[in-house]
């Protein structure tokens, strides 16, 4: 033993040992206890295991740190066999199909939307259209969030305004993904009948917004289903009632023109109503059937010749002072 | 009778058609329509363009009639018991030769238009109930008349909607027409108008679609006349004038003031060739239609 001490000298320090002092014999050599550490942190090796490189001692961790591959799934170091494919490192056990979650390692593989696929799963993805999320590389069951040039489950997104995970419906708002309530709530049309949020169709009126189904007459609340509404005082009628609370009254019948109105002279008529004030023959607006005013009502041409000619003479300068 | 109007009569007794036209037949008399007075299930009745110079008083009868047409025709008066017509809501006398109306008339209970134009109604020709029809009377046309003045009590008329007085011999426009709640058209053409009162100003004529004032063809006082010519058919703007200070200045001048009375003369108006006035030489009374069959335009002038 002192002959070794003697003659001996660290391998690392290259000194010489104290008569006391404790030596580390490895593979031939011999080191001070002080030098005999991971050459990349200076720390003896935890239960004196060490990995060798080029003639240097590391550590564990130091040498998995500089030398071993680290799987692309787990993120730890492999030591062992490793599986390289798709550009990453995988552990033999780690390397499984992100779908069926099948191994891989001794089977081929097909890479989808970089990802690894079994190939059974592979011709069902296709046939299917579905995608494989982005963050987490599951299959997208629901629908897929759109964002950032990516496929993902909504999930992985929390609502910009209420922080909660999104749900499948969600929408951009000022490029912030919010929750459709929370969009809603801050964007969308309230329908001004039921106070709740428009999703779908909306119709607008009266500078206002509705559900289809809750756009109705003021009157009778029947919605109105696309036909024409009449606007009065902020409400909204169907043409029936429109005209029988505030539509033109005829100037014979005395009532609430029901349909067609005929507004002429500084009065309405029901169509069926404008005849000639003579002879009451109907008066049609359309085509060549014309008639003369008198007295602002309508005569036709017929009456009107037998009117006397004083009378027609008169009419006529009547007109042209008019004029 | 002719074999047309039994044809017509015989397809409304048996249709119970509720309108009935026997216009331009050249009927002399209701006693050629053999029946009319029964068939009261008409709502509408119109006699136009024929020789009546009488109505039955038996039209009564038709108690559910809604509508009298007898425009163009050579009555000289109505019978008093078209008051008695409950319905009655429209009646057509225009272009007759009617002097006076017959007593009572204004207590016909639903009439709302009536149409007197062209008659030779004067301002004594109204029953003293006539006010009693504004209660319900919407339209009233008394053009071409010879009314001296607009009909007293006018401003009980409170549903009136159109009050045409064109053609007549009108000086002054009561200051109650102003206060017509529902006035929408009001025809003052042709009288020997000078002035307005300013009171006309309060009638709503702001919707041009549906107003119509007329007062031109009146011996108007200067400045009227002026913003007559100027607003043409702006009524809205001209009776907006008439409210204006400027034109109560003006009426006042022209009324108590320094220029009281200095009105421009009146318009000359020659009415003798109206038709009502003419009464034929003769009546005739049993004449077939094809001796008349020219219609009323031929009968002789008579001496009027």
């Amino acid at each position: 033993m002192s002959i070794i001490t003697d003659t001996a000298r660290c391998s690392l320090c290259k000194e010489m040992f104290q008569a006391s002092e404790k030596l580390i014999n490895s593979g031939g050599e011999v080191w001070h206890e002080k030098c005999f550490v991971c050459v990349q942190c200076f720390q003896p090796f935890p239960d004196g295991l060490f990995y060798e490189s080029d003639g240097r001692k590391y550590c564990e961790h130091d040498f998995q740190m500089l030398f071993s591959p680290v799987c692309h799934k787990c993120n730890k170091f492999i030591s062992g066999r490793v599986i390289r494919a798709i550009g990453h490192p995988w552990h033999p056990d780690c390397f499984r199909c992100v779908w069926c979650d099948q191994s891989l390692a001794d089977v081929g593989f097909v890479k989808f939307q970089g990802q690894p696929l079994c190939k059974a799963c592979n011709t069902l993805v296709k046939q299917s259209g579905k995608h494989l999320c982005q963050i987490c590389f599951k299959p997208i069951e629901d629908e897929p969030l759109f964002h950032m040039n990516m496929v993902v489950h909504p999930h992985h997104f929390n609502c910009f305004k209420c922080k909660k995970p999104l749900e499948t419906m969600s929408k951009l708002h000022c490029g912030e993904l919010v929750c459709i309530r929370c969009y809603d709530k801050m964007e969308a049309s309230i329908c001004v009948a039921c106070r709740r949020p428009i999703e779908g169709r909306i119709v607008h009126a009266n500078a206002q917004t509705w559900h289809p189904e809750h756009f109705v007459c003021a009157y009778c609340e029947k919605p109105f289903e696309g036909q024409k509404h009449y606007e009065k005082k902020g409400l909204a009628y169907c043409e029936p009632h429109y005209n029988q609370l505030y539509g033109e009254i005829c100037f014979y019948c005395n009532n609430h023109v029901i349909k067609d109105v005929v507004n002429v002279l500084c009065k309405s008529w029901c169509v069926g109503h404008f005849r000639c004030t003579a002879c009451d023959v109907l008066l049609a607006l359309k085509g060549n059937s014309k008639f003369i005013f008198y007295d602002n009502r309508p005569l036709c041409r017929k009456c009107y010749d037998r009117l006397p000619q004083e009378f027609r003479r008169r009419l006529k300068r009547m007109d042209e002072l008019k004029k | 009778m002719s074999r047309n109007i039994r044809k017509i009569l015989e397809s409304n007794r048996s249709k119970r058609d509720r309108e009935l036209i026997i216009s331009d037949e050249n009927i002399g008399s209701l006693t050629e329509l053999p029946g009319i007075c029964s068939f009261t299930h008409l709502t509408r009745l119109n006699l136009s363009h024929n020789r009546l110079d009488e109505l039955d008083p038996n039209i009564f009868s038709l108690s559910n009639l809604e509508y009298l047409n007898v425009f163009n025709n050579n009555l000289e008066e109505l019978p008093g018991e078209l008051r008695d017509i409950p319905k009655l809501r429209e009646l057509n006398a225009g272009l007759n030769r009617l002097v006076q109306l017959p007593r009572g008339f204004g207590s016909c209970p639903s009439l709302q238009v009536l149409d007197l134009t062209y008659n030779n109604l004067t301002n004594g020709s109204f029953p003293g109930n006539f006010k009693y029809l504004g209660g319900t009377l919407r339209a009233l046309f008394l053009g071409d008349n010879e009314l001296l003045s607009v009909p007293l009590e006018i401003g009980t008329f409170l549903k009136l909607e159109v009050l045409v007085l064109r053609d007549n011999n009108i000086r002054d426009v009561p200051v109650d027409i102003g206060r017509l709640p529902k006035l929408k058209e009001l025809h003052l053409n042709g009288n020997q108008i000078h002035i307005l009162p300013p009171d006309l100003g309060l009638l709503d004529f702001s919707n041009p679609e549906k107003s119509f004032f007329r007062v031109f063809d009146n011996p108007l006082i200067d400045p009227l006349r002026e913003q007559c010519e100027s607003m043409k058919n702006n009524t809205d703007l001209f009776v907006k004038y008439l409210k204006s200070p400027q034109y109560l200045e003006v009426y006042t001048l022209y009324t108590i003031g320094v220029k009281k009375g200095n009105f421009p003369p009146l318009l000359k108006r020659d009415r003798s060739g109206k038709k009502s006035r003419k009464t034929p030489k003769f009546k005739p009374v049993e004449f077939g239609p094809l001796a008349f069959g020219a219609g009323v335009g031929d009968i002789t002038p008579g001496d009027m």
